[in-house]
């Protein structure tokens, strides 16, 4: 019997998250039927039956392991929250540490917001520094659309602080003003002002964050709770659910299948797309569209291609795999630093992200802690030695705070270059909600290695300046590192078939009206937090879909 | 008395008047709006279940959102000041004010968290299309007693002075030093702007106006837009046992002028309320003594901006810093100790009291005397008053155990900061 079919749209977006929820909104804002599939659950959406912010809140504070995906993992369907999650290739060097979350909304309901631009230089390493490759656009195609996507997700940002940064010209300012520097910030900056490490300055910037410094958008200014990272209990910091439900309120509204799996993308013999496969509540079901745009991050969208062998000419779809690695100092300063008042990064240093030394070694960005020692000693886990020492009551507190309030920690984000070997490949085994099972292999290389203890380097200076009771807190294990939750690569843009898996507009070499949308295009990764480049190219991509809907006539694949 | 037309301002005189009672009311709103998020319930210790836990606390937040604006509006209505030849100017007259003292038509009055108190607040930042009309008329005192003008609602006050900015001619207008214009690279509030000219005026007024009233699109992203999503989820949401506010009284003070009704069992009109618990009216005192220290601080920084001197930078970053630091967990904790009785349910409250307006000498050396030396009386004071009261009333006690050492701290950055 044939499934029933959901019935028949102008474009199937597979992924409710950011990306998703963007092209749906403009899509459907320019009036096409837009059918919004998700696999995991109806999250904050505000409809009856949906599962709200404050729920998610609630099984946060409850947990006992307070990491990214607390909120969440009470969910039947949540995502893969750490390494342990995954299955590893035999021949994967290092695991591989980012998760995601499937649900409306997405990854960004645990991202921290910080919304750095990426840099000229980050879409010609192969031309610049004769590393990677080179993206088919470069930094000033993207300009117009970063601007629009900091609109979208409401930026707060330093404009002049930020503008021209290692050529990054900006035309328009952010929609608000700069989230206000922590405590912690003001001091570090003092320390630093004037300083250089090896001749370059520490000049330290405002992030630019996704969080609202006054309200924007009918949300609420952040009010400094803290926890953005793993949810923010207000909807101040930008989640993927804003263009969700702006989709979902037109006055012709997107449509949202939620728990709804896309098993398989519909495809001509001729190539052409013709609408998705999916399971609905375990129900097989489809839908029929003019056009596909895959959207469900960089891990889940190959996943999909592979299992149905498409897009995959050039044998690039799933590799190049690609995180940021991050490893963490931290010190006892010597006066304290009031940490966890406001969000737990709001400034950093640029300087090192870009440079002639990217031919040696990766670039780096390093993020100002306001949370402690960060992952080195998280608060709960100081609370729970003082508990286990049999502090209790008043005297608990105030040694909480006696230790808690003059750590302070400085990050580094590291580059990671694409290789074919890193990537997501499928296994044999049971099939997992219709989809094969994958497993994953990940090396980080010397290159990365190199960057990234050149940036404990610069940390240990900076940390000097600072000033600490005692010698900088590093992790001794030089191999080691965290995950960014940056997953990106696996269906990279390119000019050639044979290199990419799509082209310059976001469109599949082989499937005129198959589109990839989010950072599995990214063909590297760069320094910045890789959410508003995604967005950017999501709304350009947007544009450039509205445009072929709008000289392909009414009906048929555009 | 010479009778003015309505809605346009046409002198120096009248200008400066507009903008100094545009002070007084920003710094008013500030506390009004402070006073009712201290007064909301924050945990499992008043009696709240998760959920109203966590909407009290986004409630608390969103109105110091807005009361951090207040004072940001003040700051730039000391720029616009200083811009035409005004000195910043920090006084208000004490709480609370009857309806008629300001031509808002609303009374001036601390009160707690409540619908009654959300209705007000939305009235004080009407959009002016949807103001209520109602007007009174006000005779300005000295030295522009002969003046009057109307307005309904905050954003018409400044739409009375963004006329004096058209109206004036520009060339003479303009009068104030241009470096003593404060901006956000001297002082924490990112929004600020300096005021130069009539567009920088223009400009000041448009942001002060579309963060309390919005604009013309968008009466959603601003404080009446925050007070009535507030209102409307508190009137949709059922009240726990003993409501979301603590029941603060209402103007409390810790001492009644003779000019004053001192009437602690009435909650209604424009009585005072006498803070008569001892632990209560200690801290009371230290909050008054240190909200006074702040706002001498904050005004003498922009009195002289021009200097620009890290030492300035520093004593604005302290005043700043105090209020979070100081002044919230004082106010916070005032909202949870007893009026008079502790077997009663009345609480205190801070008192906002201003007892006279005294600037700081405009020698820096003698000014950082005068702070640095009120910093260590009041640290003293606050350690006193945390060890005495902590005991009594465990649950104060964390909120005021690191007042004393923050003042100290102060002290210490000031004079670390070299004091020109």
């Amino acid at each position: 019997m044939a499934a029933e079919s959901l019935g028949s749209f102008d474009v199937v977006i597979v992924g409710a998250g950011v990306i998703g929820g963007l092209v749906t909104h403009e899509l459907a804002k320019h009036g096409r039927r837009v059918l919004m599939l998700d696999a995991g659950a109806p999250l904050g959406l505000g409809r009856d039956g949906d599962i709200t912010r404050m729920q998610l809140v609630g099984h946060f504070a409850t947990e006992d392991n307070r990491g990214p995906g607390a909120p969440y993992r009470w969910l039947p369907i949540h995502g893969p929250e750490s390494d342990a999650n995954y299955t590893h290739a035999a021949d994967s060097g290092d695991h591989f540490k980012s998760g995601y979350v499937l649900g409306a909304g997405g990854t960004t309901w645990h991202w921290l917001g910080s919304v750095p631009r990426m840099l000229p230089g980050d879409f010609a390493m192969r031309t610049r520094f004769g590393v990677g490759v080179d993206w088919p656009i470069g930094y000033q195609d993207l300009e117009p659309w970063y601007g629009r996507a900091e609109e979208a997700l409401g930026v707060a940002g330093d404009h002049a602080g930020l503008d021209g940064l290692h050529g990054a010209q900006r035309t328009a300012p952010f929609p608000m003003t700069e989230i206000w520097p922590s405590y912690s910030d003001l001091v570090v900056e003092r320390a630093l002002a004037g300083r250089s490490f090896e001749g370059v300055a520490l000049t330290v910037l405002r992030t630019p964050q996704a969080r609202n410094s006054r309200p924007y958008d009918g949300r609420p200014a952040c009010a400094g709770n803290s926890i953005c990272v793993p949810i923010c209990p207000i909807g101040a910091k930008y989640d993927g659910t804003v263009h969700v439900k702006k989709a979902l309120a037109l006055p012709q509204p997107a449509r949202l299948e939620t728990l709804a799996t896309v098993t398989r993308v519909l495809v001509s013999e001729s190539g052409v797309a013709s609408g998705v496969e999916l399971l609905l509540n375990d129900q097989k079901r489809t839908a029929e569209a003019r056009a596909v745009v895959l959207a469900a991050h960089a891990i889940e969208t190959p996943r999909l291609l592979l299992a149905g062998g498409l897009a995959n000419a050039s044998g690039q779809v799933g590799r190049n795999l690609m995180d940021h690695t991050n490893r963490f100092g931290s010190i006892i300063a010597r006066e304290p630093m009031f940490p966890f008042r406001g969000p737990p990064s709001t400034s950093g240093i640029d300087a090192f992200r870009d440079g002639a030394f990217r031919r040696e070694r990766a670039a780096f960005r390093l993020s100002l802690g306001n949370d402690g020692a960060g992952r080195n000693a998280p608060p709960e886990g100081v609370a729970m030695r003082l508990v286990k020492a049999g502090l209790l009551g008043p005297e608990l507190l105030s040694s909480i705070r006696r230790e808690i309030e003059p750590l302070f920690r400085v990050s580094s984000s590291t580059e990671v270059l694409p290789s074919a070997a890193n990537g997501i490949r499928l296994r044999a085994g049971e099939m997992e909600r219709g989809l094969p099972p994958f497993e994953i292999s990940f090396t980080v290389d010397d290159y990365t290695r190199r960057g990234y203890l050149y940036a404990e380097r610069a940390m240990g200076a900076i940390f000097e300046h600072v000033g600490s009771t005692k010698a900088p807190d590093f992790d001794p294990d030089q191999r080691n590192f965290s995950g960014a939750g940056h997953i990106m690569g696996t269906c990279r843009m390119g000019n050639s078939p044979s290199t990419s898996v799509v082209d310059a507009s976001c469109r599949a070499h082989e499937h005129r009206n198959l589109f990839v949308a989010g950072t599995s295009l990214f063909p590297t990764g760069g320094t910045a937090n890789p959410t508003l480049t995604a967005a950017a190219l999501a709304l350009r991509l947007a544009e450039h879909l509205k445009g072929l809907f709008d000289r392909a006539g009414s009906t048929g694949p555009i | 008395m010479r009778r003015r037309r309505q809605g346009r301002v046409d002198t120096r005189s009248e200008l400066l008047s507009l903008l100094t009672e545009a002070c007084e009311l920003e710094h008013g709103l500030a506390c009004t709006y402070l006073f009712a998020a201290f007064s909301l319930k924050d945990g499992a210790q008043d009696g709240l279940g998760w959920e109203d836990q966590q909407r009290a606390r986004r409630w608390a937040a969103q109105l110091y959102f807005v009361a951090s604006q207040e004072m940001l509006h003040l700051a730039q209505a000391w720029n616009l000041l200083a811009a035409i030849g005004g000195t910043p100017y920090y006084g208000r007259p004490n709480f609370p004010q009857g309806a008629r003292y300001y031509p808002l038509d609303l009374p001036f009055e601390l009160r707690p968290f409540s619908l009654e108190t959300l209705d007000r607040f939305i009235k004080f930042e009407a959009p002016e299309e949807q103001a209520n009309r109602l007007r009174c008329q006000i005779r300005h005192g000295a030295p522009v007693d002969d003046e009057e003008f109307d307005y309904s609602t905050v954003g018409e006050l400044y739409s009375l002075i963004e006329s004096g900015f058209e109206n004036i001619p520009e060339e003479t207008l303009f009068v104030g030093t241009r470096s003593a214009q404060i901006d956000a690279a001297f002082v924490h509030f990112p929004d600020i702007l300096r005021v130069v000219d009539r567009d920088s005026a223009r400009k000041a007024i448009a942001a002060i106006k579309a963060q309390g009233e919005g604009t013309r699109q968008d009466h959603i992203d601003c404080h009446f837009g925050i007070f009535r999503a507030i209102r409307d989820e508190l009137a949709g949401t059922r009240l726990p046992a003993g409501g979301f506010a603590r029941a603060c009284a209402p103007n409390p003070v810790t001492r009644a002028r003779p000019d004053q009704i001192s009437a602690p069992s009435r909650t209604g009109g424009q009585a005072v309320t006498v803070i008569t618990h001892p632990s209560s009216l200690e801290l009371g005192m230290l909050f008054d003594d240190l909200y006074g220290l702040m706002l001498r601080m904050l005004a003498y920084v922009f009195a002289r901006g021009d200097a620009r001197a890290r030492w300035l930078e520093e004593v604005c970053r302290v005043a700043i810093e105090m209020m979070v630091m100081c002044l919230k967990p004082l106010g916070e904790a005032l909202a949870m100790l007893p009026l008079e009785r502790p077997d009663s349910e009345a609480r205190a409250g801070a008192p906002f009291a201003l007892s006279r307006v005294v600037l700081l000498p405009s020698s820096p050396a003698t000014a950082h005397q005068l702070i640095v030396e009120r910093l260590g009386d009041l640290a003293a004071v606050a350690d006193e008053a945390a060890s005495r009261v902590g005991v009594r009333f465990p649950d104060v006690g964390p909120r005021l155990a690191r007042i004393g050492p923050a003042l100290r701290r102060y002290g210490r950055m000031l004079d670390a900061a070299a004091c020109p």
